[in-house]
């Protein structure tokens, strides 16, 4: 199967390792936060996170099977 | 934080899981190369853990994922207009429940004009539980165990 630097086929925590040593540099508290176009799963219909927020305080969890 | 989105709905509290890439890909649950394939994990997954939120993809490449920071397993709260009130970088459940009540007292004082937010970080803590990790590895996979596992460098203690 084809494989992106994204989406590795292989987990390299030395290679990740920079994603959290970058984490507290980058979208502080007290900033907006970037809208992005989702797929509902359920549905298959693009979800805006911003139509999310604006419907309420939202909690964005990001996830994987692990 | 399903139990969380339940108990805090009557106080109009979206809760979204963003489905990103597979973080340790294995024999039986792989990276994804198509978002038909991602789909298919994304499904397997609501199935196998029980999410009763409301499941989002990202696009194949993960640009929403990128922009929030790009790890495994974070939790952000955000604010009507998209403001942030809280980021994670590991989704402790018992942290972020007491961040939103804090963050929706706050919300609520501020409108009542008795109360005025402030900047603050802290290093928070969470219970080291090998061997629940590795059982959450062992549903991609072997392949996903022996990566995390043997591979990983030796930890150093300060």
């Amino acid at each position: 199967m084809a494989v992106s630097d994204y989406n590795y086929s292989v987990f390299d925590m030395m290679a990740e390792r920079p994603n959290f040593d970058g984490f507290s540099a980058n979208l502080h508290v007290g900033e907006r936060a970037p809208d992005f176009a989702l797929e509902d799963l359920k549905t298959g219909e693009t979800v805006n996170l911003k139509d999310v927020w604006s419907s309420g305080v939202t909690v964005v969890e990001f996830g994987s099977f692990t | 934080m399903d139990a969380i989105a339940d108990r805090f709905a009557d106080r109009a509290v979206r809760s979204v899981f963003v489905y990103t890439r597979e973080a340790h890909p294995g024999e039986i649950y792989r990276h994804h190369t198509s978002m038909e394939g991602k789909r298919e994990n994304a499904k397997a997954l609501r199935e196998v853990v029980g999410i009763t939120r409301q499941v989002l993809l990202d696009e194949i490449d993960g640009p929403a994922h990128k922009a929030y920071g790009q790890l495994p397993n974070m939790t952000w709260i955000l604010g009507r207009g998209g403001l942030i009130l809280y980021k994670s970088a590991w989704t402790d459940p018992e942290d972020v429940e007491d961040s939103l009540k804090r963050a929706l007292d706050g919300l609520e004082h501020r409108g009542a004009g008795d109360k005025l937010p402030f900047y603050s970080e802290r290093l928070s803590w969470r219970i080291r539980d090998d061997d629940k990790f590795r059982e959450l590895l062992a549903r991609c996979g072997p392949q996903a165990v022996s990566d995390f596992f043997d591979k990983r460098p030796k930890q150093r203690r300060a």
